[in-house]
């Protein structure tokens, strides 16, 4: 620790070995790991923000919309200001978890923020959620009951968009994360403040009224 | 803690299980719509265009202040342009209303590296940003910040690559 003096040079001839002038920025390709562009972007580094915002953007935004029942503007909303907070952030994030994690717990809150002004959330698990206004009527169109419909047979994930909406809102955070996302059930317990227990138990229900769904919706 | 939905009669739980890993897949499959691509640019502009929190810092220029957003920048701009076998981890300043009082610079050194002459060239490099962002004399000018070099962490692979995630193995 010392007083900061005048006038000293940093490629003097006291340089090290350990430093040199004069070198590019480390490059920011695929073999530079998310939390280091992280780390990076938290000091201030645009480019690497960019980098990371490239790489994470999709899942995000994907999230936020499997979430918010396929409401594309009001998810865009919500990952938009959840953007906007990690780069204010980023200087204050430490690294000890991965920083997807912390991003979809950022664009978690921003979701559910929307989603409770919209409409009161069922605080008890197990209530399901009712389809959103022309759910049945995109359901009827989903369901395999002739030779034309047994074509769509490909669509199947039509079906389950419609059953994810009618789950509660934590099985569907965490069926979404584990099997959309890929998240562990320790990430997915961080991202919903919650322990990886009550989260394996999420998942259980969660898969099967969807799978109860996918059957009875055929 | 809910219970599990019953299985209502006459559905077969095995197919719609099936049916349920295979509309999975084609979820994980969806390529990213037109619209999300278009609406990637807008949020990023918007993300970026931001401020972060920052103090104004005075400096040795009568009616020049600085920010410290924009002190960090030039700290890290300098040294992830020069640095070799060490990386920058974290930067950190202190203040006193719009008085900089000090910097640290918490680094990450390859092993093998000679600690104390990579402390001693990170100091001359903040000493310099200091000079150029601030101006030279006593404070505010850039002889009243004390700096200070903590050696985070050393690693045998590139430190540029170094998480704490990685030699810690714990998340937090």
């Amino acid at each position: 620790m010392h007083a900061v003096t005048p006038h000293e040079d940093p490629s003097g001839p006291s340089s090290t070995r350990s430093a040199r002038q004069g070198e590019p920025s480390a490059p920011l390709g695929p073999s530079v790991s998310d939390n280091v562009l992280a780390r990076r972007a938290g000091l201030g580094d645009r480019a690497a923000f960019e980098e990371l915002f490239s790489r994470l953007f999709p899942a995000t935004l994907r999230y936020a919309t499997r979430l918010l029942d396929g409401d594309e503007r009001t998810a865009e909303d919500a990952v938009q200001d959840a953007w906007v907070k990690a780069w204010r952030a980023l200087p204050d994030f430490e690294g000890r978890s991965k920083v997807q994690t912390w991003l979809f717990t950022i664009v978690q809150r921003e979701a559910y923020e929307r989603r409770r002004r919209v409409r009161p959330l069922a605080v008890d698990d197990r209530i399901l959620e009712p389809l959103s206004r022309g759910g049945e009527a995109s359901l009827g169109s989903a369901r395999r009951t002739d030779p034309e419909s047994e074509a769509m047979y490909g669509d199947l994930w039509r079906t389950l968009s419609l059953a994810l909406g009618e789950l509660p809102w934590t099985q569907r955070a965490a069926w979404t994360l584990r099997e959309l996302e890929g998240f562990s059930y320790a990430e997915i317990a961080s991202i919903l403040d919650t322990t990886p227990t009550v989260v394996r138990g999420q998942l259980h229900r969660a898969r099967r009224t969807l799978a109860i769904r996918m059957e009875q919706w055929r | 803690m809910s219970e599990l939905e019953e299985v209502p009669e006459g559905v077969d739980l095995a197919r719609g299980e099936a049916d349920l890993a295979a509309a999975a897949e084609q979820l994980r499959g969806r390529p990213p719509s037109q619209r999300s691509q278009e609406t990637a640019a807008r949020v990023l502009r918007a993300a970026l265009s931001a401020p972060r929190r920052a103090v104004v810092l005075d400096t040795a220029h009568e009616g020049l202040q600085v920010t410290s957003v924009t002190v960090v920048a030039l700290l890290r701009d300098a040294l992830q342009r020069t640095l070799v076998d060490a990386a920058v981890r974290r930067i950190r300043l202190d203040h006193d209303g719009p008085v900089l009082t000090r910097v640290t610079v918490e680094v990450v050194v390859r092993y093998g590296s000679s600690v104390p002459d990579l402390a001693a060239f990170v100091g001359r490099t903040v000493r310099t940003v200091l000079l150029d962002a601030l101006g030279a004399g006593p404070s505010p000018g850039a002889a009243g910040v004390v700096d200070h070099v903590h050696v985070a962490d050393v690693t045998l692979g590139d430190p540029e690559q170094v998480e704490p995630l990685d030699e810690d193995g714990e998340p937090g």
